[in-house]
Formats: structure tokens, C-alpha cells, sequence
């Protein structure tokens, strides 16, 4: 172990730590050279990832505790490599935007992300796993709107429980064995279950998942594009990391692929659809890590990969649609690819890749995970997740594409999105289709030595026959009529509870008091009044007892009571 | 304004007729490839002929179709939170930029001011 602090600082900086250290000075640079500098961030830090050994281990003695602050192996850095390359994308999507706030922060969520993921023990963890929350809520308060405001105090609330939830699920993991290190944890403590349900928050787990649908379309343009791919993304990892192969999380995994689907076909904001759409996604990742066979893992991890990159492309085309035509909503857009071709080409690669058609980054990654299910013989779990592939197709495959691009001309014409916008979702484009084309690349950067061939004759056709049928269904539906038309509304969801129901449960509570308030208050004013009533009837100088009576029957009264007193006292 | 714009090829109904056309097309020669090769599943019933091909079509219209239906349930009016969306602020960011705002949007921008 290094003895000096200077060693420390250099052998103990995680991954990411430059990120985070470099932003808030950058900003504060004229705008172009911050600009240049933000984007070599990322590309210095990966490069540092990449040199370093795949097996490494950093400790720091604090107190009493040994806290593992780096720790790279193969599993972690899957997540390393794809968060810098996310990060790169965001940044040079958001380089024209001239929001110092925006900018140090989507750079400290996204190093915080990265250092959390090479996090070796539970203290470090959390401090990362909060900061990440921290970070991110600025990209929702950039947006300067009072439901922005309100979404992301929302965002803010679940998220740190989240974090408490790790750091009281860690206290009690230590009491129990004595060592903070992040390996499997398992569901066979207490603890166990409140890091679960810690993780589970973040990873959007059903019914825990409405933060982000609430949260995410209210972000800034390019805040939506960083929120994206890192929060979810570090809770899949670290499931990965505690929970590998733990029954419950197949049928969690397998719902969220399912569940969301429903609401992705009817709501109107595009970029909510996508948030839905995100979940979809990470229920596939669920799905393999609750298998846990070294295949499965390499499924999930391989999806993380693919995924961060195709759902980012979607969320720049969404984010450019909103940037120059001002809405998101699929009622009133259409026919924008006619003055956005670029963004709109783009989108349909993002579309195909999230689809998984072959040739792109989804069929070669989204099928470990679907193969894995089958090789455990998990036939209901098969089912779902073609089902939930089929579904796939719809939002993010037509829907998100259509609406925006196509569909029913809205007569809106308007610039083209800005060059680096154009760049940023070129190169996530082109990186979509370099794995779809080329998976070795990949597969080499895996966890477990991979032995997936998915071009094979069998899997490519039947995957066409799933995806091309099921836009023949698309097609036969719009015909005839009958595919939902987009109308400007919200779509309930778990979120109602805590932006509906709890305040009116609150205001009932509220109300119920207040009306018992007031009957008291009445009660006791009627009271009063009827004191006073009692006391003006009968002492007032003109009632009978308050007349001057005669000195004689004083005296009787006096004596009387005198009397009534003597008995009394006996 | 599609006047001056001498028309799109999408615009035309044949052209979207002729990719309707080729995604049948391209349904047909998918399902008939089934007869050139041995299936290969993890589970014997969807080795059947055509089986992803049905079971695609049905998902896909099963799920629209119910999630139309669950918009009884949850559909709501747009201001039911009482606040408005991002839009208002991808307003304001693209004015901050200087980019000269798109003509077309006027009436939308209107929707998503924060009037509420």
C-alpha cells in the first residue's frame, strides 16, 4: 500500500473522479474552449480506464473501516467503457448550449456514475450513489418551469430514500458480517432486502418506477439525454453485482417488460414514451441478472451496453424534435422529416437498433438474454419477453419515428437540428450499427467468455417474422382505423399516488380536522353565549336577581347559605 | 406551404401503397424462408411454421388494442396535474440561443407557455 498522500490521490482516483473534479472549473472557461475541453474529458478518462488493468484494487484505511474506493475487474468496466462513451455523446450533443449550470452538472452525474460503478465497498457506494442524485436534479431544475421545479423536489425525495435505504441496508449488512465489501449480497438478511429495495428504487422495479416517468420528460433538452443512460443504468449494475441469480428478480425483470408497454402506447409526450420505453428495456436486464447463468449476465450486461447508446440516439432525436419545433407531443407533430431528414434518419437507426433487427446493436445483445431464458426452460418468461419484443416494436419502433417524423403532416417546418446535435446522434447511429454488424468488438469486452453465435439462420429469420409481422399488424390497424389516435392528455400512473392521492388524502385528513375544529369551536362559542345569555337574563340589573334587593332578604339568603354551609362541612 | 414545396414522394398515396406493398412482401418471403431450413427453438411448439410470424401479429394487435382500452381508465385531461411540460423551456432555451425561432410554432409554444 502506497504510503504517501500524493501516491494515494494518484493510485486511489477512481474512474470518473476527473469528471467530477474538472467540471465546475471548465465551465467557468470562455464557451468554445470549455466546450473543447468538456469533450476531451471523457475521452482522457476512458482512455485512463482502458489502460489500466482489467484487475485492480485500491484501499483507503479509514477510522476503523477498509473502503475499497477502486476496484476495476471485468464486470465493472463494461459499465466504465459505455458511461464515458455516454457521457462524450451528451456533452457534444449539449456543446451548444451555453448553461454553466447544465454543463458542470450533467459532468458530475456522469463521473459520479462512473466512480460508483468501480465503487469496491458499500460506503463508497452510497457516497457516489448519492451524489448521482445529487447531480442530476439539476438537469430537471435547468428546465426553470414550476412543474420542472416540482418534478425534480419529486425526483430528489425518491432518490435520496433510495440512498438511505443502501446506507441503513449497509449499517445492518455490517453488523451482520462485519465487512463493508459490495460482492453478492443475496435476500437472506434484512439487509439484504433493504439494499434490494434500494437498488430495485433506482432500477425502476414495477411500482417503484414512476419517479422517472414523472421526472425525465420534465428535464432541460440535453439533460433528458444524460438522465438517461446513467441512474438506471449504475442500479442494473450494481443488481448485477449483489444480486446475481436471486429467483425473484426473473419474474420483477420479465413484468417491467411488459408492464410499461401499455402506457407507452398511449401517452402523448414522446419522450415519456421513451422513459417507458426505458423501462421496458431494463427489464430485460433484470430478467438476466435474475438468471445469472454466466450467459445471462453477459446478456444483461451486453443489453446495458447497447442500450445506453440506441436510447440515447432516441432521446437526442426527441430532444431535437422539442428543441426546434417546440413540442414533444404526438398530437400535434408529423411530417417533420421533411425539414429534419438527418435527425429523422437517425431516429430509425435508433429505432431499428432499440426493435432489434438484425444488423443492429439490439439483435445481437437483447437475444443473449431471451436465449438464456430459454436454456433454463423458463417457458411463461419466454413468452413474456417475445411478447414484450413484439411490444417494443410499437412505441419505440413505430411510434416514437412515425408520429414525430411522419404520420399526419403538421405543417410545421423548421430547422434542422444543430450540427453538433447532428454529430452526436451520427456517431451513436454509426456505434449502433458497428455492433449490430460487428458483436465481437463487444463480446470481447464482457464479463464471461462468450459462445453466442446470433446469426444464425433459425434466429434471424424468426426474429424478421416477429418484427415484420408485427408491423403488418401497425399497418392493418392504422388502415383500418382502429390504432388509437394520439390526443393530447396524461396517462395515470403509480405516480398518481404521491401527486394525487396522498395530498387529497392529506387535504382530507386536513379537512376532516378542520371540520371537527369547527364544530368544537361552534360548540364552544354556543356555550359562551349561552353563559352570557344566562348572566344577562337573570343579573342583569333589570332581571330578578340583579334588581336591589331588600336588606331583609339578603340577610335570609346569607343565613341560608351560612346553613347549607354548616351541613356541608358535616 | 406543401404547394411551394413541390411535393414529397411520401406525400404521394401510391408511394405509401408500394412500401405497403413491399413490407407484405417482405412478410411473405420471411415465412416462406421457413421451409429452407431446420428450426431451431428452445421449446418445440415454436419450431411450428410461421409460429413467430403469428404470434408477432397477435402481440402486436392484443396490445394496442388493450392498451386502448385502458385509456378509459387512465386517461385524463392534459392540465390534471395543473402544470405544464419541458416545452416551455425548450422554448425559452431555443430563444436564449439566438437561433431564429421556426414559424410553425406559434400556436404550440402558446400551449406550452406556463400560463397555467
Amino acid at each position: 500500500m502506497p504510503e504517501s498522500l500524493l501516491d494515494a490521490l494518484i493510485m486511489g482516483a477512481p474512474p470518473g473522479l476527473l469528471l467530477m473534479v474538472a467540471a465546475i472549473p471548465v465551465v467557468f472557461l470562455p464557451h468554445r474552449l470549455s466546450q473543447g475541453v468538456l469533450l476531451a474529458l471523457p475521452v482522457i478518462g476512458l482512455y485512463q480506464l482502458l489502460e489500466m488493468p482489467t484487475d485492480y484494487s485500491y484501499s483507503l484505511q479509514v477510522f476503523d473501516f477498509t473502503l475499497e474506493v477502486v476496484r476495476i475487474d471485468r464486470l465493472a468496466r463494461v459499465w466504465g467503457i459505455v458511461f464515458h462513451i455516454a457521457a462524450f455523446l451528451g456533452v457534444l450533443y449539449a456543446a451548444h448550449q451555453k448553461d454553466r449550470l447544465q454543463a458542470a452538472s450533467s459532468l458530475i452525474y456522469s463521473g459520479a456514475a462512473i466512480a460508483a460503478v468501480f465503487a469496491g465497498d458499500l460506503i463508497t457506494l452510497f457516497i457516489w450513489w448519492e451524489l448521482t442524485a445529487v447531480s442530476s436534479v439539476f438537469l430537471i431544475w435547468a428546465s426553470r418551469t414550476e412543474s420542472a421545479l416540482r418534478a425534480g423536489q419529486r425526483y430528489l425525495i425518491i432518490q435520496v430514500l433510495s440512498g438511505l435505504l443502501l446506507l441503513a441496508g449497509t449499517i445492518m449488512l455490517y453488523r451482520e458480517s462485519g465487512t463493508l465489501t459490495f460482492e453478492h449480497i443475496g435476500l437472506e438478511s434484512i439487509g439484504g432486502y433493504f439494499v434490494f429495495i434500494a437498488f430495485g428504487i433506482k432500477a425502476c422495479f414495477p411500482l417503484l418506477h414512476g419517479w422517472m416517468k414523472d421526472a425525465y420528460p420534465e428535464a432541460t433538452v440535453t439533460g433528458t439525454v444524460f438522465l438517461s443512460g446513467f441512474t438506471t443504468k449504475l442500479a442494473i449494475y450494481a443488481l448485477a453485482r449483489g444480486y446475481a441469480g436471486t429467483d425473484i428478480l426473473i419474474p420483477i425483470g420479465a413484468t417491467m417488460t411488459a408492464f410499461p408497454i401499455f402506457f407507452a402506447v398511449i401517452e402523448n409526450d414522446l419522450r415519456r414514451v421513451l422513459c417507458y420505453s426505458l423501462n421496458n428495456q431494463l427489464g430485460f436486464m433484470v430478467v438476466g441478472i435474475g438468471i445469472g447463468t454466466e450467459m445471462a449476465l453477459n446478456g444483461a450486461a451486453a443489453h446495458v451496453f447497447a442500450h445506453v447508446i440506441y436510447k440515447a440516439l432516441l432521446f437526442m432525436a426527441m430532444g431535437a424534435v422539442l428543441y426546434r419545433a417546440g413540442t414533444i407531443k404526438a398530437s400535434e407533430l408529423g411530417g417533420l422529416y421533411k425539414s429534419m431528414p438527418w435527425t429523422a434518419a437517425f431516429c430509425i437507426i435508433g429505432s431499428l437498433s432499440i426493435s432489434g433487427f438484425p444488423l443492429t446493436s439490439g439483435f445481437v445483445t437483447k437475444s443473449m438474454v431471451i436465449s438464456s431464458a430459454g436454456h433454463e426452460h423458463l417457458l411463461l418468461i419466454s413468452l413474456v419477453l417475445l411478447f414484450a419484443s413484439a411490444g417494443v416494436l410499437d412505441h419505440s419502433g413505430i411510434k416514437i419515428p412515425f408520429f414525430s417524423f411522419f404520420a399526419h403532416d403538421s405543417g410545421k417546418r423548421v430547422k434542422e437540428a444543430p450540427l453538433n446535435m447532428r454529430f452526436a446522434m451520427g456517431i451513436a447511429a454509426g456505434l449502433c450499427i458497428f455492433i449490430g454488424v460487428f458483436p465481437e468488438y463487444l463480446y470481447a469486452i464482457l464479463p464471461y467468455p462468450v459462445e453466442y453465435a446470433p446469426y444464425t439462420v433459425s434466429h434471424v429469420v424468426t426474429m424478421l417474422q416477429l418484427l415484420l409481422f408485427a408491423a403488418l399488424g401497425f399497418v392493418f390497424m392504422w388502415k383500418m382505423g382502429w390504432y388509437p389516435a394520439e390526443l393530447r392528455s396524461v396517462v395515470l400512473d403509480v405516480d398518481w399516488v404521491w401527486r394525487r392521492l396522498l395530498p387529497k388524502a392529506v387535504g382530507g385528513v386536513a379537512g376532516v380536522w378542520g371540520v371537527g375544529q369547527r364544530a368544537f369551536l361552534d360548540t364552544c362559542t354556543r356555550a359562551r353565549l349561552g353563559v352570557l345569555d344566562f348572566t344577562q337574563a337573570h343579573l342583569s340589573p333589570w332581571s330578578r336577581f340583579g334588581e336591589p334587593w331588600p336588606t331583609g332578604a339578603t340577610t335570609i339568603w346569607a343565613a341560608i347559605l351560612l346553613m347549607a354551609y354548616l351541613l356541608l362541612s358535616y | 406551404m406543401s404547394a411551394s414545396e413541390g411535393g414529397y414522394w411520401l406525400d404521394k398515396p401510391e408511394s405509401v401503397n408500394l412500401l405497403i406493398k413491399l413490407l407484405i412482401g417482405a412478410c411473405v418471403i420471411v415465412v416462406l424462408l421457413d421451409f429452407t431450413y431446420h428450426k431451431h427453438a428452445e421449446f418445440h411448439f415454436m419450431e411450428l411454421f410461421a409460429f413467430d410470424a403469428v404470434f408477432g401479429f397477435a402481440a402486436y394487435v392484443g396490445l394496442v388494442t388493450s392498451a386502448k382500452g385502458l385509456r378509459k381508465l387512465l386517461m385524463r385531461d392534459e392540465d390534471y396535474y395543473g402544470d405544464v411540460s419541458a416545452e416551455a423551456a425548450a422554448a425559452a432555451e431555443r430563444a436564449g440561443n439566438g437561433s431564429n425561432a421556426p414559424d410553425a410554432t406559434h400556436e404550440t409554444q402558446k400551449g406550452g407557455a406556463p400560463h397555467a
